[in-house]
């Protein structure tokens, strides 16, 4: 018996990689059964300790042992954010496997943010171009016979950015619900009994943030919302990483569809009020902002943040 | 119909280096009492629906998924599941959670005295 394809998972083929240690989702993302085997690669984990300062490629060779053997070819390797706990293995894996790493343009706001904390010019493009692309909002472009659009969705940082990824020839479906998707937010949104990412980061924005849920929950409802994050404990399950956008609009305990903006940003302040910063905010960025080039040493701003 | 593979239960150390899912299938309060330490998913079996668990749980339809309940006979019932509707990858972890402690696999749970072999590692968060 086939495995039946019905309209809820139509689309995109998508494997998920959880890293317990920073709760990060990656992702690798594909089109079943199209002549070539393009794969985009999105948000990926380069383990990191920050007591010795001594990184491990152990997260990162799980996604790319998966490549390899499904045989795929990596067309992009793509950020949704510069982000603040974990650090990207973008450029390890750009050097095993190939393929063109890419990020939103807002990263130009994101570097001008950070260089008076982190006087990082030196090793540090200011113009971007640690990265070989970067996304116009709105910007359509294709991983193989898959069709994406990257958005803008900012709130939990400035530049943050969502994927939507669909199939790109599917003359029996008539319309984007028909054919299925796949949306890659990062932290824009968390599945619906975690909530919403914090905005308290400098340049965060609650306000924004509600409105890039507005924007997300007017996808299809039979999408498929792939979170940068889960945060399971307490909560009776295991990670996981997939909610359909009809259940976001149903149930996301901070910004379901019924969820007004002045609540959602009282609850926002109230619940990122005193939050300790993630364990590895400082050399996250860092090495986010160079595109995953490592340098010799990660700098500690003191009493600067 | 068993288009599916038994493996033992010594073998839950090799499965979880190679990354594969370990998918335990029994009630909430049997896995509170004792339970795999090493990574796995829970699911209970009456709440089980294939293609949904594969889904939201990142794995694709080649994924491997391995199947454990308390002695192996609910993780036969949900690897026929699976195999019912399509999937291939399937193993069942032979005499349980039962089989795992008896052979030298860590266990935790209310039961266990090593509640430090229970708590996270994470290192902040996003949310």
């Amino acid at each position: 018996m086939k495995i039946s394809d019905n309209s809820n998972t139509a689309g995109p083929e998508v494997r998920g990689f959880f890293d317990p240690v920073t709760a990060t989702w990656t992702y690798v993302v594909w089109a079943e059964g199209a002549a070539n085997k393009k794969c985009a690669i999105i948000d990926s984990v380069l383990d990191y300790d920050a007591a010795s300062g001594r990184t491990s490629t152990a997260s990162a060779d799980k996604v790319a042992y998966f490549v390899q053997s499904k045989g795929l070819q990596v067309e992009w390797i793509l950020e949704t954010h510069i982000h603040a706990d974990h650090l990207t293995a973008s450029c390890y894996l750009k050097e095993n496997l190939g393929g063109k790493s890419a990020i939103s343009a807002h990263i130009l706001d994101v570097l001008k943010t950070w260089q008076p904390i982190f006087h990082n010019e030196a090793d540090t493009p200011m113009d971007g171009s640690q990265f070989d692309h970067l996304f116009k909002d709105d910007e359509t472009f294709s991983i193989g016979a898959l069709e994406a659009r990257i958005i803008h969705t900012p709130g939990h940082t400035p530049a943050d950015t969502t994927y939507i990824i669909a199939s790109a020839k599917a003359p029996e479906y008539t319309s984007a619900a028909e054919r299925g998707g796949a949306v890659f937010v990062g932290d824009a949104m968390f599945l619906p009994d975690v909530g919403t990412g914090r905005c308290d980061f400098p340049g965060g924005s609650a306000v924004d943030s509600y409105n890039s849920t507005r924007k997300l929950l007017a996808l299809p409802d039979n999408y498929r919302m792939y979170i940068g994050h889960d945060y399971p404990e307490g909560k009776g399950r295991a990670a996981q990483c997939m909610a359909y956008i009809s259940e976001q609009k149903a149930s996301n305990i901070l910004a379901a569809a019924a969820a007004e903006k002045d609540t959602f940003v009282k609850s926002r302040a109230d619940s990122d009020k005193n939050k300790p910063m993630p364990e590895l905010l400082l050399p996250s960025l860092q090495v986010n902002l160079r595109g995953g080039v490592l340098a010799q040493y990660i700098k500690i701003p003191v009493n600067t943040l | 119909m068993s288009d599916y593979t038994v493996v033992p239960a010594q073998e839950v150390k090799r499965i979880v280096s190679s990354g594969a899912t370990i998918l335990d299938v029994r009630t909430p309060a049997e896995h509170d009492e004792q339970h795999l330490v090493a990574p796995h998913v829970f699911v209970p079996l009456d709440q089980l629906n294939p293609k949904d668990f594969m889904l939201r749980h990142g794995l694709d339809k080649e994924a491997p998924v391995y199947f454990l309940c308390r002695s192996g006979k609910r993780a036969r019932t949900a690897a026929d599941m699976f195999v019912s509707v399509g999937y291939k990858n399937l193993y069942v972890i032979e005499g349980g959670i039962l089989a795992c402690d008896s052979s030298g696999v860590p266990v935790a749970g209310t039961s266990c005295s090593n509640k430090a072999a229970c708590s996270s590692t994470q290192v902040g968060g996003c949310s």
